[in-house]
């Protein structure tokens, strides 16, 4: 029963104690705090002796008249103090934290107004019924002479202070406390964030550089259809291909028309000569061999058979003379390279007869090289690939041997 | 005494402040201020006393906060014309910088202005006070002071500088890891969505 009365007492004794200091100093740390409370509780204006050359006699009766209108009209003590404060300083210069130092040793609320080595000014109002903040005069000073006009311009912020907006009484925090000593320089060590950059390069930058590198390459390997379209109007040279080379273009060509063929309307007119097209050039393809010129006479047929089928017409274009890979033939005239007229394509009809000789089809004869294909000997000079009359399917099944 | 009232007088701040110190001084040579604790040890002053009486000859020192437009030089120069005694005079602020030595009258020579340069030469610019007052009792005993001075070394790092540099190398080696980090992303999701276009393009082509 005795010990609840105590508990009591011991708990309004805890919750009465005075805040205990943010920043606990070393021993002999505090000396001049404990000097300037000791000065401030005899006299309200502190004037520490290293700036007592900043105010005469006569300055400092004025602005203790000052400061006890000031008290008068706040209703609160006023304290002015003139002092250094270094960054060496217990609260590292701060004047603020010096204020707070000051306000929570000597116990009395009031204005507190402080002015340090370069005359700067420091204001905090402890409980006072006034809205106290910054104002322009806490520094606008004299950069050469600091201190001239000291005295005016106490007496202002103190005059500012009593006519400012009324308000509640507030107890004023200090936003952040002194560093600890011996901690004043320490930096905390910078820490890397990789999750924002990981995720920036993986979902925008990868994603995007990607992109642009897509296009990049298909733009410099000419993969683009566009670019492709515009090939077609001017045919590849494909003046000396390799036997590889017809040997891919002939099975692709006959595959295509074997494909289209079986479902090729029977009543197109231009099915019979597709389908003879096929079995002449499938033939001949089975015998090609080595042979350049019966390959390209299989690219030829296929090639006719399925213009025949698309154009559904009995009797397809004879292809280009100069080069018969360049496709279907437009017109007929004279080309320089044999006497009579040949068929030749759009992109030949063009050339003068001077040029066309350079894109004329060349294939290797025996060990005399590459030879124009009009000049060797055989079924392909004298048909032409179809360029001398209508009976290609005929001669070149004769030239196989199948009746 | 006509010429006298001519001799343009010192600024009213300084000669205030030198008679201030000056009163100080004379009932105690060694004064160490008490608004720098986070410079000066508590136990400044007995250090500055026993390292400044190793030089022989008297000396008044005052360690205080340097003011605006006030010189270190002009405040030795009123201390001594206050005090009237010959001795060395130092005045210097609680982080060793700005300060000053002279030496008035005759007796033992110390090169104190040189000793003071080298001192101030060999340590960092936050070293304090004490540690700097040390250092010149140690070059002016060493009988050095010209070689000292003009023989000089970087001078050290202060904390400040240290702890910058530290900062700095810790700074650079988070932008590393950053760098690494966004290389990673892009390398990842980059390669794997330009193989992805680049095989749809082939299938595309060869349908």
């Amino acid at each position: 029963m005795i010990l609840r009365p105590l508990l009591a007492a011991l708990v309004a004794m805890i919750a009465l104690a005075p805040p205990a200091l943010a920043e606990p100093y070393p021993p002999g740390a505090d000396k001049r705090l404990t000097r300037v409370t000791t000065a401030l509780a005899r006299d309200p204006l502190f004037v520490d002796p290293d700036l007592s050359f900043t105010l005469n006699g006569a300055d400092r009766a004025r602005v203790k008249t000052a400061m006890a209108t000031t008290s008068q009209a706040l209703g609160t003590p006023v304290f002015v103090i003139l002092i250094p404060n270094p960054q060496e300083s217990e609260t590292q210069g701060r004047g603020d934290a010096l204020l707070h130092a000051l306000h929570e040793r000597l116990g009395r609320d009031g204005l507190y107004l402080m002015a340090d080595s370069r005359a700067r000014f420091e204001v905090e109002g402890f409980n006072v019924p006034r809205r106290v903040s910054y104002a322009d005069i806490d520094y606008q000073r004299d950069s050469q002479n600091p201190f001239n006009g000291l005295t005016v311009r106490l007496i202002a912020r103190l005059d500012g202070v009593r006519i400012s907006e009324q308000r509640r009484p507030v107890q004023p925090r200090l936003y952040s406390t002194p560093e600890a000593f011996g901690k004043e320089v320490e930096l905390r060590p910078e820490k890397a964030e990789e999750g924002g950059p990981f995720l920036l390069g993986l979902l925008l930058v990868g994603p995007l550089g990607a992109t642009v590198l897509y296009w990049l390459g298909r733009g410099a390997l000419g993969l683009r259809p566009s670019r492709r379209r515009k090939r077609n109007t001017t045919p590849r040279k494909l003046t000396r291909p390799s036997l590889r080379r017809l040997r891919h273009l002939a099975a692709t060509e006959l595959s295509g028309l074997g494909d289209e063929l079986p479902g090729a309307d029977e009543d197109n007119p231009g099915h019979t000569y597709a389908a003879s097209a096929y079995d002449a050039a499938k033939i001949l393809h089975d015998e090609a061999g080595d042979k350049h010129l019966d390959l390209v006479g299989v690219i030829v047929l296929a090639r006719q058979g399925r213009a025949a089928l698309a154009d559904r017409d009995p009797e397809p274009a004879a292809p280009c003379f100069v080069n018969p890979l360049h496709g279907a033939s437009t017109v007929r005239r004279k080309t320089g390279l044999v006497p009579e007229r040949r068929p030749i394509c759009d992109f030949c009809a063009k050339l003068k007869p001077a040029e066309l000789r350079g894109w004329a089809l060349r294939v290797p004869v025996g060990s005399k090289g590459p030879q124009p294909h009009y000049t060797v000997p055989g079924v392909w000079r004298d048909t032409a690939f179809g360029g001398t009359g209508k009976n290609l399917v005929p001669r070149v099944l004769e030239y196989l041997g199948v009746d | 005494m006509l010429l006298g009232a001519f001799v343009m007088p010192a600024p009213a701040a300084a000669s205030d402040r030198g008679d201030q110190l000056a009163a100080v001084l004379k009932r105690d040579p060694i004064y160490v201020t008490d608004h720098a604790p986070r410079a000066l040890p508590a136990d400044a002053a007995a250090r500055i006393k026993a390292s400044v009486s190793r030089l022989g000859v008297p000396a008044f020192v005052a360690v205080t906060p340097s003011l605006p437009n006030e010189d270190a030089d002009d405040l030795v120069a009123l201390l001594h014309d206050r005090l009237d005694k010959n001795g060395l005079y130092i005045v210097v602020a609680p982080s060793g910088t700005p300060g000053e030595a002279r030496q008035f009258g005759s007796g033992r020579v110390l090169d104190a202005e040189m000793s003071w340069s080298a001192a101030n030469n060999e340590l960092p610019t936050d070293a304090g006070a004490v540690k700097v007052i040390e250092r010149f009792v140690e070059v002016s005993l060493s009988g050095k002071a010209r070689e000292r001075r003009d023989n000089r070394a970087p001078r050290p790092p202060s904390r400040t500088r240290i702890a910058l540099d530290a900062h700095d190398r810790t700074e650079k080696e988070a932008e590393r890891k950053e760098t690494r980090a966004f290389a990673a992303g892009t390398a990842l999701s980059g390669v794997t969505i330009l193989g992805g276009l680049v095989l749809l393009r082939r299938w595309r082509t060869r349908r």
